[in-house]
């Protein structure tokens, strides 16, 4: 995965991102879209849809999914770990139980709003499983631990955030779909607003891949070399939960993305971090850009979210990469 | 407002002096047999006690749905609690809970119960659950008057209110022949979800003459309560009514559907926020609430649909 | 004694005392919890009572809320838990691995989108059974099929199991959305899993079952000892391998079939009862009878809890199966990496 590979892949998710400009519940014709964008006229319906909801869309679905490969890319590195994934640790659903507690407890409705909550829930969830799961501290991880760890804190997450539900009818006719994860209900307002946690979460990412790259020898080694082996963790678990919280607050819980992408670039990675991490992001990008726009046309008549064909997709494509041996042994 | 009220409750009292001989309820799971005025009454529809203090009776207990008002009272039924302080059921229905309460008749007709429940809660009271045909939530309120009126040992007073009402509406209707076949829609702004006439708001628009939007209903086709409407395409719910419901401030929400203002409902000034209370109020769909949301609502009807965009109903969170 | 040695004609058995000792302490916690769901609660219902509602004696009231209540709901939840557990310890046995519990690698998912298909397909709940146990077959023979000659570590099948798990489990989400959702209150138990308002064809359908299933999982419990040695040892030692596995995973799909049809698919019990189990009694696994006494005491206690709410709210099992079962699993984890190190 060289700079170059990297590059090509980002050009070619913003490809599919513009592609998806074209397509939608309402047909716009090739014209119409290109005027949209050059000629804008606030009171044509066509030229709001494409300009303000499918760009909109196509940019959630770009910085989240570059979002969640990030993350799942960190995460494998941080506690070397191939099956560390936010929705298996257990992050996705501390920030979706934050989100949860948001609405009905303080009653917050806009996306922007509810990224205070998640990024709670999330972080509160990353320091609960990486305790638990024995990556912090001396004696080295451990991956079965950590999942089960993870697994059981998903599941601890999930029954809270299910008890506060019933106690609601309102917030689960809201949940039931919001769980489902999708890009297609994000407005350019909500977007806008959370961008500077997403430019924060990217810097870290950055940050952390830098640091921790020294890393990958082994931490004793690594620390007698002089690297800064607890900041760099540091650094790079608050990018995680930034970024995951973020894109759960805007776009619902979104499984496998980071589970699935760092295994689809690690063969072309190698050891390197940055590498990986840079890969992961672009590769992430473009997986979440397909997904929400093959979502349009699978169903007549309807919309499969984002989330939900990720599932269907991430599925599958774990187990053909599990399969095929490309996964590191556990 | 309160004199309306006291109308109500007047006209009962005479049908109630009479003695209630044994009847008899069909409904979704069989029958149930009623002897005697049951006195005390477990309200398990979400809406029930609505029906019982539009009859003069105050329930043991209810089931709580939604809102701050005393018990889960809303406004236009809070005056007729008088002193009483019923139990307010959370969540699911404990059978043993009620059980404490020796109940002698509990309703049940839009509440989700299930069959298992009700067989439970039979041994306990006479138990009434949805009318025969009805889905959990399908029945209408004449449906639920005359069911609950019949269980009360009420059938003249429950015919009375109904008829009252629907003369009512009924004139309401003659007065305006200019919304007849008019399209109208009552839709949440937040997922954007419009109502079809399974639903009580629905089955509310076209008894007042409009049509209830009829892509709505041709997107309807599982026979759902509620259709979720695509940002890209508001042309559905773009009528010549369209009624927002709130329970809360919706500035937000509204701001975020981004094709709101290029639809003609909004140009031309045809759209009424509904405050929480009166949507409240559209949601219970009792004789009281409805008798209440009439008077509010017709004249922001009238201004909606008046032609003139400078008269479009805004956001009013006190709402009378 | 230090250990009680059972030998007969069928089989021999060398119980150590530390296992005769849990496995009592797990009965006797059984009985207890029983009871305090039998007597007390919120309708106080005392000894006296349930005698006279099983002689007919007593109030309309008091022998609906100890017959047709309290009774179905304890054994269905008893019932539901001993299938979990016995499932779950033995599929965790087979794969060598605590985390290859059959509701996390997709068979509790599958049951239940099976379960949700029939009900939502015939609008009636007569089907349900077949309809979970074909969902978690189905489940189990992809599962199968994925792995099938391959030499992939049970930590592999974990994964991919993982991954059906959540996949099924969005497909049952997106079922759920697209469905009147109005009789999803109904619906919903076939996703978190409930145990208020059971009748007696719950407790017939789980425990005639298990009076099939479970005598063939005692007697399977040696085989899959055998076979859960490494696999050039088993084979060395001459043992029928493919069979053994099969037969594991058949008895595991029609318990998990049988307790999602009964129940609803409640997470955890099966993938917390064989290491709780396996942690207290210190014997090599399978260790069928604590698994089962512990995935049953979960259970209860998680319908305790549900019950034991105050005021009139009432929320389902699944939730306290899962609050139970994650930090227990967590302090097990815990115990046993001290213990490792020590």
């Amino acid at each position: 995965m060289t700079g170059r590979m990297a590059a090509v892949l980002f050009a070619g998710a913003v490809v599919v991102a513009a592609l998806s400009l074209f397509f939608g519940v309402r047909s716009t014709p090739f014209d119409v879209v290109l005027q949209a964008l050059v000629a804008f006229d606030p009171a044509n319906p066509d030229h709001v849809v494409v300009r303000e909801l499918r760009l909109a869309r196509a940019g959630a679905a770009l910085l989240g999914g570059a979002s969640l490969g990030l993350a799942g890319a960190l995460m494998q590195g941080l506690t070397r770990n191939p099956l560390a994934d936010p929705g298996i640790l257990g992050i996705n659903g501390g920030a979706a139980f934050g989100v949860v507690l948001g609405i009905w407890g303080l009653g917050l409705t806009a996306p922007g709003a509810l990224v205070a909550p998640a990024l709670a829930g999330a972080a509160l969830a990353a320091v609960l499983v990486l305790l638990l799961g024995g990556s912090i501290g001396r004696n080295g991880p451990d991956p079965v631990r950590l999942v089960l760890a993870g697994a059981a804190l998903s599941a601890l997450f999930l029954a809270l955030t299910w008890a506060l539900l019933i106690a609601s009818r309102q917030a689960l006719d809201v949940y039931r779909y919001w769980v489902l994860g999708g890009f297609n209900q994000v407005d350019p307002a909500s977007l806008v607003s959370v961008l500077p946690a997403y430019a924060l979460g990217f810097v870290a990412a950055a940050g952390a891949a830098i640091l921790l790259n020294p890393l990958a020898i082994g931490d004793d080694t690594a620390r007698a070399l002089g690297a800064r082996v607890g900041l760099a963790r540091l650094i790079g678990l608050i990018a995680v939960v930034v970024l995951c919280a973020t894109t759960v607050s805007l776009a619902g819980p979104i499984a496998f993305i980071g589970l699935v992408v760092p295994h689809m670039v690690r063969p072309f990675a190698g050891a390197d971090i940055r590498r990986l991490v840079l890969g992961s992001a672009a590769v992430g990008a473009a997986l979440a850009v397909v997904a929400d726009l093959v979502g349009r046309f699978i169903l007549p008549g309807q919309e499969l979210e984002a989330g939900a064909m990720m599932a269907l997709i991430g599925g599958p494509a774990l187990i053909l990469i599990v399969r095929r041996g490309r996964a590191v042994r556990l | 407002m309160i004199a309306r009220l006291l109308l109500f409750t007047a006209c009962l009292c005479a049908p109630a002096l009479t003695l209630a001989e044994p009847r008899v309820l069909e409904h979704r799971f069989g029958q149930t047999r009623i002897d005697g005025a049951p006195k005390r009454i477990v309200s398990l529809s979400f809406i029930g006690h609505d029906f019982l203090l539009g009859l003069g009776e105050v329930p043991i207990a209810l089931r709580y749905w939604y809102g701050d008002g005393p018990f889960g009272v809303w406004p236009w039924a809070a005056a007729l609690l008088g002193e009483a302080e019923p139990a307010v059921i959370y969540g699911a229905i404990d059978v043993e809970a009620i059980a404490l309460l020796e109940p002698d008749l509990i309703l049940a007709q839009w509440s989700g119960i299930t069959e298992t429940e009700y067989r439970l809660l039979s041994h306990i009271a006479p138990t009434v659950p949805p009318p025969a045909g009805e889905t959990d939530y399908s029945a209408t309120w004449q449906q639920m008057t005359r069911q609950v009126g019949r269980a009360l040992g009420k059938e003249a007073a429950a015919a009375n209110q109904i008829a009252e009402l629907e003369a009512r509406i009924a004139a309401l209707r003659a007065d305006n022949p200019q919304w007849q076949d008019r399209t109208a829609v009552s839709v949440w702004p937040d997922r954007i979800g419009a109502y079809t006439t399974f639903d009580l708001r629905g089955q509310f628009l076209e008894t007042l003459g409009f049509l209830n939007a009829p892509e709505v209903e041709a997107l309807n086709t599982g026979g759902t309560y509620n259709i979720r409407i695509s940002q890209e395409d508001l042309s559905p719910i773009d009528t010549d009514l369209l009624l927002w419901l709130t329970t809360s401030d919706p500035t937000g929400a509204l701001a975020r559907i981004s094709l709101r203002e290029t639809t003609r409902a909004y140009r031309e000034g045809r759209e009424v926020i509904v405050d929480p209370v009166l949507t409240a109020a559209l949601s219970h769909s009792s004789p009281l609430a409805l008798s209440y949301a009439l008077e509010r609502l017709v004249p922001m009807i009238k201004a909606a649909l008046d032609g003139d965009p400078g008269t479009a109903i805004t956001y009013d969170e006190a709402g009378q | 004694m230090s250990a009680l040695v059972i030998r007969n004609r069928l089989f021999s058995r060398r119980l150590p005392r530390r296992v005769l000792v849990v496995n009592l302490a797990l009965f006797a916690a059984l009985v207890l919890v029983l009871s305090s769901g039998l007597f007390g609660g919120t309708y106080g219902i005392g000894f006296g009572d349930v005698v006279a509602s099983l002689t007919g004696q007593a109030d309309e009231v008091t022998w609906m809320v100890v017959t047709q209540n309290r009774l179905p709901r304890l054994l269905t939840a008893l019932g539901v838990g001993i299938a979990f557990g016995l499932a779950g310890e033995m599929v965790q046995t087979l794969l060598r691995n605590p985390l290859a519990s059959p509701d996390v690698i997709g068979f509790s998912a599958g049951a239940g989108l099976g379960a949700v298909i029939t009900v939502a397909a015939t609008g009636t709940t007569a089907f349900v059974l077949s309809g979970a146990l074909m969902g978690g077959a189905v489940t189990a023979l992809f599962l199968l099929a994925l792995t099938w000659r391959r030499d992939l570590s049970p930590g592999m099948l974990v994964l991919m199991g993982i991954g059906l798990g959540v996949t099924l489990g969005v497909v049952t989400d997106l079922l759920m959305t697209r469905l009147d959702a109005n009789n999803v209150g109904e619906l919903v138990k076939w996703i978190v899993g409930s145990l208020s308002a059971r009748s007696w064809s719950d407790v017939g359908l789980i425990w005639v079952g298990l009076a099939v299933i479970a005598p063939i999982c005692v007697w399977h419990q040696f085989a899959l000892a055998r076979v859960s040695l490494p696999d050039e040892v088993a084979r060395g030692l001459g043992l029928g391998l493919l069979k053994a596995r099969l037969v594991t995973l058949i008895l595991a799909v029609v318990l998990v079939g049988l307790a999602v049809a009964a129940a609803g698919p409640l997470p955890f019990v099966a993938f917390v009862a064989g290491p709780i189990a396996h942690g207290l009694s210190g014997v090599p696994r399978p260790t069928l009878f604590p698994a089962a006494m512990v995935g049953g005491l979960v259970t209860l206690l998680a319908d305790r809890a549900a019950q034991a709410l105050p005021g009139f709210l009432v929320l389902p099992a699944g939730i306290f199966t899962a609050l139970i079962g994650a930090p227990v699993q967590i302090w097990v984890l815990i115990h046993q990496t001290k213990r490792r190190l020590q």
